[in-house]
């Protein structure tokens, strides 16, 4: 069960967490001691009546206080008190179960299929998944057929809800534009077959090698691509070509021509993702996509997941030791602002926990608290089965999503037929949702929870989250955050002003 | 000891997030929103200034002060009763080395896609309006609260259509509450299929009849969720008052329903009660009607004083939710039966479900707030007074009359 908590800041200010009242206090010193006091069995009104009159009394770690203060402080304590901030709210329902029903209706919804173009590549990036690195299969070459791919298109357009007219399609890869014939069938088939009926957008991650070739039909499209780069010549040394010379030049000769040839949708529909190591930090890449393309990237940490135990200290060598510590900067907070990860993390505790935030004005004017009811939940934050995306192997897997292992597939296409058996999908659901209950319900973070089952090492039974947060470490999360608004409180009134405001 | 250092020594002075306030000129105001203590400060502009900085957004709630300054006999007081109401506390610079932060009582309304179920939970329809001699003379009402729109043109009906297309549209919405009103209810031309239509999805309906327009026989639409209030208005005929009677005695259920006085002078307040003694009302309530001469009636009973202010009370919310919404109408639409649609029938029409539907209209409303947003902070004289957040949400009263302060208070 969430209980009150007090945090310090890295400065050593005091303050209270009350999830009854879902609201932060600022307090003074004694008030966590009272409260961890009486907590520990301590009984307040006997200690105080047994410490001498006049005295300084010395609270460790808060502090030497008079008992006048003391006393002081114990009334508003138990004014606190009294006001709910110490009520440990009902705990959060995580006994829900996913329903067949649920899956059937989801795929008549689904806003996103991603066909894995081909398990080829033209690159040999040092921290592929595929490489010593991971404990992955070896990567294949196979290519979607695309009679499959067809015959998977017919299945879900031919069940799709009509009001949901728009349909995302997505080529992955390997890297997708080395079986461009794909996608270039795939593409016609939906803009002859289906429209106007229902709407396509369609995207690729790609590589950038072979960019030049294919710009023209992309463009025509109006593909949202997305270009693989992790920022200047230094800090793109991991992606390397076939023969181990780096892909830098390559990739960026293409770029620049996509930029001069297409200029329009070049701004419109380009985009880059950055993964972040030892060789570059959010501020440079920022400022190298800045001041090259005028865009912000979208970057994440290297995969940590499914590491080979053998080359775990290498891989850390490699590509961790030495970090960056300049993102951090309060500079560079104000600068990428939401996508900065802590000003992401501030606002989204401003947003869960401050209790000021509200989802629409209906809640803001309801009576009472808007954060506890009795509804019962999932545990985790996993997307349910094609409520969001499908994942389509080029091996005729079915998987939820593309950052999936295989040994959760939750369909197949074999012999050109579609395979999908909603029960025992949410059969299968449910059993992992049962085996990471345990843990959510201990968790801190469980009713605002970002982590997928998937990634909790699930198939080994013994389910392991890196996000959990027990009390200790909520109140360190907390502590993390005050501590930086402590330093820039500006940066907290902008957090207010403009993180949940409209994105334009 | 070195008493110059100790004079440099620094204090925080803060204010919990519980704890709203509001200054003018001369005055200032703290409210703790748990024990409903108000602080008030006149005159004192030392005190004053050091509560402006504390409201300043930049300041967050937390102001450094010098140990001069808190030696100060007054700012000595003030801190003594801020601390003593619990509003707030002083922190000395040697616990930490950086200034405490409070996370402001600002509420932030998170932008979400619009939909209907979040901005809609009240709709009046008005499905006729008209002439209705008995009581022409409250042809204002309309504006001051739930009334028949009176007019001295033939009777207008709503179409039938508008209400199909409206239940259509609200298909799958929890249940609305919809008032309907009209000079003429039981007459309106297709009243089964009406309430048919209405009554659909749990809607709970309150049907506004006139006191003489009572009709036993009426009740044979209603369902479960249907409610009667009657319109109580003077003079009273003996007729109406003898159906009164009858309607009571013959109808088991008159206990849910509500019955409305609309008074504009001190005697009819006085007959309204009498009558409730009599009949032995329950569900009672009274409404003002301002007729344009009673202006003393209503600084009598209208115009709030500053103990009806200061004994309302408001929680956390509620003071949260009138920085940025009208709680009276918010999430409200009236119809008027040539198909116009008000978010307050005081404003201009958001537009005709002629030209578009009531969805549209709603949507257009919540971007841009006009009547749902009427809020005292930002219409003169209340935004210079510091009783703003405590005083109820802007009424139509004062839209009516153009005057935003209802009460008692000289704003110094
Ligand atoms: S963070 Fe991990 S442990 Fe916590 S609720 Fe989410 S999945 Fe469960
Ligand atoms: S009505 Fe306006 S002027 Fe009067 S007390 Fe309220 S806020 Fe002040």
């Amino acid at each position: 069960m969430k209980k009150t908590l007090t945090f310090k800041t890295l400065r050593g200010n005091n303050y209270l967490y009350s999830p009854a009242k879902n609201q932060f206090l600022l307090c003074h010193p004694i008030i966590p001691f009272l409260f961890l006091f009486e907590r520990n069995g301590g009984d307040i009104d006997a200690w105080i009546s047994s410490v001498q009159k006049n005295k300084i009394i010395d609270l460790p770690p808060y502090g030497l206080f008079p008992l006048t203060e003391i006393r002081h402080q114990r009334k508003k304590y138990r004014f606190l008190k009294k006001h709910h901030y110490f009520d440990s709210p009902p705990e959060i329902n995580l006994n829900s179960k996913l329903s067949p029903e649920r899956i059937i209706d989801n795929i008549t919804t689904i806003k996103q299929v991603i066909f894995e173009t081909t398990e080829d590549c033209n690159l040999s990036c040092t921290y592929c998944t595929y490489s010593k690195f991971y404990i992955n299969k070896q990567r294949g070459k196979k290519k979607f057929n695309i009679p499959d791919a067809k015959k998977t298109l017919e299945y879900i357009l031919n069940k799709r809800n009509p009001d949901h007219k728009e349909l995302m399609i997505s080529f992955y890869g390997g890297e997708p534009l080395k079986n461009f014939p794909f996608i270039k069938e795939i593409v016609e088939f939906l803009e002859s077959g289906y429209k106007p009926t229902f709407s396509f957008k369609y995207n690729l991650t790609t590589n950038g090698l072979l960019l030049n070739r294919y710009a023209s039909f992309l463009s025509k499209y109006s593909f949202d691509i997305s270009i693989s780069l992790d920022g200047d010549e230094k800090a793109n040394s991991f992606r390397r070509l076939k023969n181990d010379k780096p892909s830098f030049t390559h990739v960026i000769r293409n770029t620049d021509y996509l930029k001069a040839n297409y200029p329009e949708y070049f701004d419109e529909k380009v985009s880059f993702i950055t993964v972040l190591h030892n060789k570059n930090s959010q501020a440079e890449v920022h400022r190298f996509f800045q001041s090259r393309y005028g865009k912000v990237p979208m970057v994440s940490g290297i995969n940590t997941s499914n590491v080979n135990e053998q080359f775990r200290e290498e891989f850390k060598q490699t590509f961790l030791s030495g970090i960056s510590r300049d993102d951090q900067a309060p500079d560079h907070m104000h600068e990428m602002f939401l996508r900065h990860p802590v000003v992401r993390e501030i606002a989204d505790t401003l947003e869960k926990y401050s209790g000021f935030v509200y989802r629409s004005p209906r809640q803001l004017l309801a009576r009472g608290s808007h954060r506890f009811d009795a509804k019962s939940y999932l545990p985790s934050a996993t997307c349910l089965p094609f409520s969001i995306r499908v994942f389509l192997a080029a091996d005729g897997s079915i998987l939820p999503c593309e950052h999936i292992s295989r040994i959760f597939e939750i369909g197949q296409i074999k012999n050109h037929e579609v395979i999908i058996d909603p029960d025992a999908i949410a059969r299968d659901f449910n059993h992992y949702f049962e085996k990471i209950r345990p843990l959510c319900e201990r968790c801190y973070r469980a009713d605002n929870c970002k982590e997928c089952v998937f990634n909790t090492r699930i198939e080994t039974g013994d389910p392991f989250c890196e996000y959990f947060l027990d009390e200790t470490s909520f109140a360190r999360y907390f502590s993390q955050q005050f501590s930086t608004i402590e330093l820039d409180y500006p940066l907290y009134l902008r957090i207010i002003d403009d993180a949940f405001r409209e994105e334009k | 000891m070195l008493s110059g250092k100790k004079n440099k020594k620094v204090y925080y002075l803060s204010l919990d997030p519980y704890v709203h306030g509001a200054i003018s000129d001369s005055q200032a105001l703290l409210y703790n929103t748990l024990n409903k203590k108000v602080l008030t400060i006149r005159n004192d502009i030392g005190i004053i200034t050091i509560i402006s900085r504390l409201l300043q957004r930049e300041n967050g709630g937390v102001i450094p002060v010098t140990e001069e300054e808190l030696n100060l006999p007054a700012t000595k007081k003030f801190i003594k009763e801020i601390r003593h109401h619990f509003m707030g506390d002083i922190f000395s610079s040697e616990w930490s080395g950086i200034k405490p932060i409070n996370i402001l009582p600002q509420p932030i309304i998170k932008f979400a896609p619009f939909s209907l179920k979040d901005n809609l939970h009240e709709i009046t329809l008005h499905i006729n309006e008209g002439p209705d001699p008995l009581i022409q003379s409250y042809q204002n009402a309309f504006y001051q609260f739930l009334f028949p729109k009176l007019t001295t043109g033939k009777i207008r009906e709503m179409d039938l259509t508008i209400v199909r297309s409206l239940i259509k549209e609200f298909e799958g919405l929890p249940g609305l509450i919809i008032n309907i009103l009209g000079p003429s209810i039981s007459s309106y031309p297709q009243i089964v299929e009406l309430f048919k239509l209405l009554q659909k999805n749990r809607n709970h309906l309150k049907i506004f009849f006139p006191l003489h327009q009572i009709d036993p026989d009426f009740t044979r639409h209603f369902n479960q969720k249907t409610k009667l209030s009657l319109l109580v208005t003077y003079p009273i005929r003996s007729e109406d008052f003898q159906k009164l009677i009858l309607f009571l005695h013959e109808n088991k259920d008159w206990k849910t329903m509500e019955f409305i006085f609309i008074v504009r002078d001190p005697d009819e307040f006085e007959q309204s009660q009498k009558i409730i003694a009599q009949l032995g009302l329950e569900r009672v309530s009274f409404k003002p009607f301002f007729n344009g001469h009673n202006l003393s009636f209503f600084k009598t009973h209208v115009f709030m004083t500053e103990s009806d202010i200061l004994n309302s009370k408001p929680d956390q919310k509620q003071v949260l939710s009138r920085y940025l919404l009208n709680d009276n109408d918010f999430g409200k639409i009236t119809l008027l039966p040539d198909g116009s649609v008000y978010a307050n029938v005081n404003d201009p029409a958001l537009g005709n479900l002629e030209e578009t539907t009531v969805t549209d209209l709603i949507k257009r409303e919540s971007e841009t707030r006009a009547s749902w947003s009427r809020i005292r902070m930002n219409h003169e004289p209340c935004k210079h007074c510091v009783y703003h957040f405590l005083c109820p949400p802007v009424s139509n009263y004062e839209i009516f009359l153009k005057k935003f302060n209802l009460c008692h208070i000289e704003i110094a």
